[in-house]
C-alpha cells in the first residue's frame, strides 16, 4: 500500500502513518496477516527517524490493528477487536463530531448521507 | 621519517578539504541543501560538529598509530602500513561522512525542508518490504570469503611459496575480497525509494539499485576468489613461477574495474526507467551518494564540490566516469605494485636435488646437476652493474642485471655483504648470491658446496 506523509501538515508523522495504515485496512489495500515493513527498514527507506515509525507502531498495535511477534516483524491484525474502554472513546469522539456536523448541517438526513458517503467502497 | 612526515601533510590535506562540509557553504551543508530558515538550526549544526570531531579523532588515531612506521625496517611492512595509513583513513571517512548525510536528510525531511515537490514522503509498504529481501544476503559473501580463507590456509599448509611472494599473493587476496565487501555493504544498504507514482517502475529501479549490484558484486567476487585460489595452486607445479603474481594483479584490476563498469551501467537504467515519469523523489537523495555527484542529466563534468574538495566529477556522463575509472585503476596499480613488486627478503633452502631460491618473483630452483663451479668472491666482478629487469634497492637487489665484462647475470644480492657466491651452470646465465652478512654466506656456501659434492659422487 502506497501513502504520502505531509510534512506540512499538522498533524503529527507518526499519527498521519497510523491514519493511513488504517484508512488502507479499511479499504481493503492492507489485508488480515499481510506484513507490515519493519520500523527500521521503513525508517532507512524513508529518512523519518526509527522513534516516529515505532510510535505509530505501537499505537496501531495498542489500537489492536496489528500484531507483532518480534522475530517475524508486524502484520496486520486477523480480527480486530476493540475493548471496552476504547469503544467508549470511540464513541463519545464520533458523538461530538455528529453533533458539530448536525449543527452546521441542521439535518440528520444530510448527516447520514455523508456519513453513508464516507463509508461506500469499504 | 619521510613516509611519516607524507602522511602528516596528507592527514592535514584530508581535514582542510573536508572541513568545510561540515559548516554552511551557502545552503549547502553535508551535501545537503538547507532553507534558509534551517541555516541555524541546532541539531544540523551539532551534526556537523561532531562529525568534524570524529574526523579529527580518527586522523589523530590514523597519525599515532602512523608511529610505527618510525620503527620498523622492513621495506615492504613499512610500504604495506603506509598505505593502509592512507586507505583506512578514507574509508572511515567516508563512513563518518555517510553517516552524517543521512542524519542531516532525516532532519530536513522531518523539519519538512524539502524542496515543493516532495514536501510529502511516500511511502510504498509493499515496495520496502519487498526491498529488503531484493539485496542478497551476507551469507553469499560468506562463499568467497570461505574460498579467500582455505586458499591462505592451504598456502600456509603446503608451503608452496617463499616468504616474499606469500605475502605478495595474499595481499592480493585479501584487497580483492575487502573491496568486494566494501561494495556489498555499499550497496547492500542502499534506501529502498519510491521515485515516482509507478509501482512497477519503483519496483524495477529498486531491483536494479539493490538486488542487481549485490548479485554482480557477489558473481565477481566468487569467480575471482576462486581464480586467485587456483592461481596459488600454481606454485606446486613450479613452473613460470612468475606468471600467477601477473596473472592475479591483471586479473583483479580487470575484476575490480569490470565490476564498476557494470554496476554503473546497470545505475544508467535506472535513469532509463525513470525517463518518462515525473520524479518526486529529492533531488539531494537522487543525484548526491557518499561517492559524490552523478547526474547524467547535467552536461559539467566538474561541478562545485557539496564534500571535501573544490570541484567534484559528475559521474553521471561519459567523461566523468573515464576520469573516475582511471583515477581508481592508477590508485590500484599503485597499491598493488607497491606491495608485489618491491623487495621482500631473499632465502634459500637447500633440497636433495638442488639449490631453491625463494625471492618473490624471481625465485628459482638451481638443479646440482647443471651445475659447474661454485666459487666464494669477496666481492662481485665489477663495480659497473646494469639492472635489466628486478629490484634494485639500498639494502638488496635481485632479478636480471649485466655485470661489465660478464654480460647477462642473475643476482641475488644484498648489496653490503662483503662476501658473494658465484655458481656457474649449464646452459644458464652465471647466478651471484649471498646472505645479509659474510658468516652466513660463507656458511651457505659451504652447504651448497657439500651438497653438490655429493650429489656429484651419487
Amino acid at each position: 500500500m502506497k501513502f504520502k506523509i505531509n510534512l506540512e501538515s499538522e498533524t503529527p508523522v507518526f499519527r498521519q502513518i497510523r491514519n493511513s495504515i488504517v484508512m488502507g485496512i479499511a479499504e481493503g489495500l492492507l489485508l488480515p496477516g499481510e506484513q507490515l515493513p519493519s520500523v527500521r527498514d521503513l525508517a532507512q527507506d524513508t529518512g523519518l527517524n526509527p522513534m516516529t515509525i515505532n510510535k505509530a507502531y505501537n499505537l496501531l498495535k495498542t489500537e489492536g490493528f496489528i500484531v507483532t511477534d518480534k522475530r517475524k516483524g508486524s502484520f496486520i491484525s486477523r480480527e480486530i477487536e476493540r475493548d471496552e474502554k476504547s469503544e467508549a472513546d470511540f464513541i463519545e469522539k464520533l458523538q461530538l463530531l455528529l453533533v458539530e456536523e448536525f449543527i452546521l448541517r441542521k439535518s440528520k438526513k444530510e448527516v447520514l448521507n455523508l456519513c453513508n458517503k464516507l463509508l461506500e467502497g469499504f | 621519517m619521510i613516509q611519516y612526515s607524507s602522511l602528516i601533510l596528507i592527514y592535514i590535506v584530508i581535514y582542510i578539504s573536508y572541513r568545510s562540509s561540515f559548516k554552511f557553504k551557502g545552503a549547502i551543508i553535508l551535501a545537503t541543501t538547507i532553507p534558509l530558515e534551517g541555516r541555524e538550526d541546532f541539531d544540523i549544526l551539532d551534526i556537523g560538529k561532531k562529525a568534524e570531531l570524529k574526523l579529527v579523532i580518527c586522523l589523530l588515531f590514523f597519525s599515532l598509530t602512523a608511529f610505527s612506521l618510525l620503527y620498523i625496517e622492513s621495506l615492504r611492512l613499512t610500504l604495506g602500513i603506509y598505505f593502509l595509513h592512507i586507505f583506512l583513513p578514507y574509508i572511515t571517512i567516508v563512513f563518518i561522512i555517510k553517516k552524517a548525510i543521512e542524519d542531516v536528510r532525516k532532519i530536513k525531511k522531518e523539519r519538512g525542508w524539502n524542496r515543493p515537490v516532495s514536501k510529502t514522503i511516500n511511502i510504498d509498504t509493499k515496495l520496502s518490504l519487498i526491498g529488503r529481501k531484493m539485496a542478497l544476503s551476507w551469507k553469499y559473501m560468506l562463499i568467497p570469503l570461505a574460498i579467500t580463507l582455505v586458499s591462505i590456509i592451504d598456502s600456509f599448509y603446503y608451503n608452496r611459496f617463499s616468504q616474499g611472494l606469500r605475502f605478495s599473493f595474499i595481499s592480493i587476496q585479501v584487497i580483492f575480497l575487502i573491496l568486494c565487501l566494501l561494495l556489498f555493504y555499499i550497496y547492500k544498504k542502499q534506501p529502498t525509494k519510491v521515485y515516482v507514482e509507478n509501482y512497477d517502475i519503483n519496483l524495477k529501479v529498486n531491483m536494479v539499485k539493490k538486488g542487481n549490484s549485490t548479485r554482480i558484486i557477489f558473481k565477481f567476487s566468487t569467480v575471482g576468489s576462486f581464480v586467485l585460489a587456483i592461481l596459488s595452486l600454481w606454485y606446486s607445479f613450479n613452473i613460470y613461477n612468475f606468471l600467477p603474481i601477473y596473472i592475479a594483479v591483471f586479473m583483479i584490476l580487470a575484476f575490480s574495474l569490470g565490476m564498476f563498469f557494470i554496476i554503473n551501467s546497470e545505475e544508467d537504467r535506472i535513469y532509463k526507467l525513470l525517463d518518462r515519469e515525473e520524479i518526486i523523489a529529492d533531488e539531494d537523495d537522487q543525484y548526491y551518494d557518499v561517492f559524490g555527484y552523478k547526474n547524467p542529466y547535467d552536461s559539467r563534468l566538474f561541478v562545485p564540490a557539496r564534500i571535501g574538495q573544490k570541484m567534484e566529477i559528475n559521474r553521471g556522463i561519459f567523461l566523468g566516469k573515464v576520469y573516475i575509472f582511471s583515477t581508481y585503476f592508477i590508485l590500484t596499480i599503485a597499491l598493488i605494485g607497491a606491495l608485489v613488486f618491491t623487495g621482500g627478503e631473499i632465502d634459500y633452502s637447500l633440497e636433495e636435488q638442488g639449490l631453491k631460491i625463494n625471492a618473490n618473483m624471481y625465485s628459482q630452483f638451481i638443479d646440482f646437476k647443471d651445475i659447474e663451479s661454485i666459487k666464494l668472491l669477496e666481492k662481485l666482478p665489477s663495480d659497473q652493474v646494469i639492472r635489466v629487469n628486478g629490484v634494485g634497492l639500498d639494502s638488496v637487489s635481485y632479478g636480471n642485471f649485466s655485470i661489465k665484462g660478464i654480460g647477462k647475470v642473475k643476482l641475488y644480492y644484498y648489496n653490503k655483504t662483503n662476501s658473494v657466491i658465484e655458481i656457474l651452470s649449464k646452459n644458464e646465465t652465471p647466478i651471484f648470491l649471498n646472505l645479509k652478512d659474510k658468516e652466513s654466506t660463507e656458511y651457505l656456501h659451504k652447504r651448497i658446496y657439500e651438497g653438490w659434492r655429493a650429489h656429484e659422487k651419487n
